[in-house]
């Protein structure tokens, strides 16, 4: 897990050079198999709804992935918090 | 009319019996914690499938503790007798514990998954199969990889010296991949498993599993290559080659 935390970070600092330079298709998998859910911090979501105002077309695909994302990260966190909750009770 | 003995008690309440309508169910927690231990005594195995979806759907929507979920399905897996619900319920697994059980709990949670899958399939009252398909995600401790490592050697799973099933490629491909990212073996070792398993193997899911293994190992160096190849925006190698890097790239280890 340590490994894998300082690529949490990385992971928001290319998607835009990736949406860029990249076939959308291979954005798409990168997004969905790489999105750090293992772990999700308040930083990480505020990193992609920056991402999703600095988009111009926020209903296009880009923008589509990017809110996507955002309702997965926080899914994932609600219902581990959730569960912290009802455990701790 | 009948009536119920003096006394009956309720035990659970259930409001969609027969799945005949399209709704969205609640459970109170009476209910989910009867559910949780004594599903399996329902009878009528429509609304036992109905109740593992709408306890999955309630996780999802924070109506039931994820926690709970695992526990529920700990407890019923080995239980179950049918094939298709015993299905659903290794098919949410993995997602369950990658994206909705407290991190802190997932080596913990999945440690007891393996054994109780181990445990399903020496008894073999399932479909052996259909537990082998997911039985390697769930290696968590040294022992059950070695475990794992005696099954690979032998191609086989066995107890006590009797058959139990007959490992696939693909199971090979799975025992592989998780051994690369179990930090608790050399990388001279891992790469001697897989020479020896794979061998001559040049077709497609070998190649694959061949890229997956080394991006997975547990070192810095090899996860920054990984990382680079995965992300270089000029990089010459192909899309198949680069997305088999990431497949194999975050570890709970």
């Amino acid at each position: 897990m340590e490994l894998n935390r300082p690529y949490f970070d990385k992971f928001y600092d290319v998607l835009k050079d990736m949406n860029t330079y990249l076939p959308f298709k291979y954005l798409q998998t990168f997004f969905r198999v790489l999105l750090p859910r293992m772990e999700v911090s308040d930083a990480h979501i505020v990193r992609l709804v920056e991402l999703k105002l600095e988009t111009a077309d926020t209903q296009g695909p880009f923008g589509k992935v990017i809110q996507n994302g955002i309702e997965s990260l926080l899914q994932s966190k609600n219902v581990r918090e959730y569960a912290r909750k009802h455990a701790a009770e | 009319m009948v009536s119920v003995p003096a006394d009956f008690l309720v035990k659970a309440i259930y409001v969609n019996e027969g799945e005949h309508a399209y709704a969205s169910i609640r459970f109170d927690q009476n209910s989910k914690d009867w559910l949780t231990g004594n599903l399996h005594l329902v009878k009528n195995s429509v609304t036992r499938f109905a109740i593992w979806r709408y306890f999955w759907i309630a996780v999802k929507e924070t109506a039931m503790s994820s926690l709970q979920y695992m526990a529920f399905i700990e407890n019923q897996i080995p239980k179950e007798g049918e094939e298709q619900i015993l299905q659903f319920g290794l098919l949410v697994l993995k997602s369950m514990i990658d994206l909705y059980l407290p991190s802190e709990c997932v080596l913990d949670k999945s440690s007891a998954l393996f054994e109780a899958l181990v445990g399903l399939l020496y008894a073999g009252k399932v479909n052996r199969a259909t537990v082998v398909d997911y039985v390697f995600n769930f290696i968590t401790t040294k022992e059950q990889m070695e475990l794992v490592l005696v099954w690979l050697e032998k191609s086989k799973i066995e107890n006590e010296g009797a058959l139990v099933f007959e490992l696939t490629n693909s199971h090979k491909y799975s025992v592989l991949r998780m051994l690369f990212k179990d930090p608790n073996f050399s990388k001279e070792m891992k790469l001697q498993v897989l020479e020896r398993t794979l061998g001559e193997d040049k077709s497609d899911p070998a190649e694959k599993t061949r890229i997956k293994c080394l991006s997975g190992l547990p070192d810095a160096m090899a996860k920054e290559e990984a990382w680079l190849a995965i992300t270089d925006v000029n990089s010459k190698e192909s899309i198949a080659e680069r997305e088999a890097k990431m497949s194999g790239f975050y570890s709970w280890n």
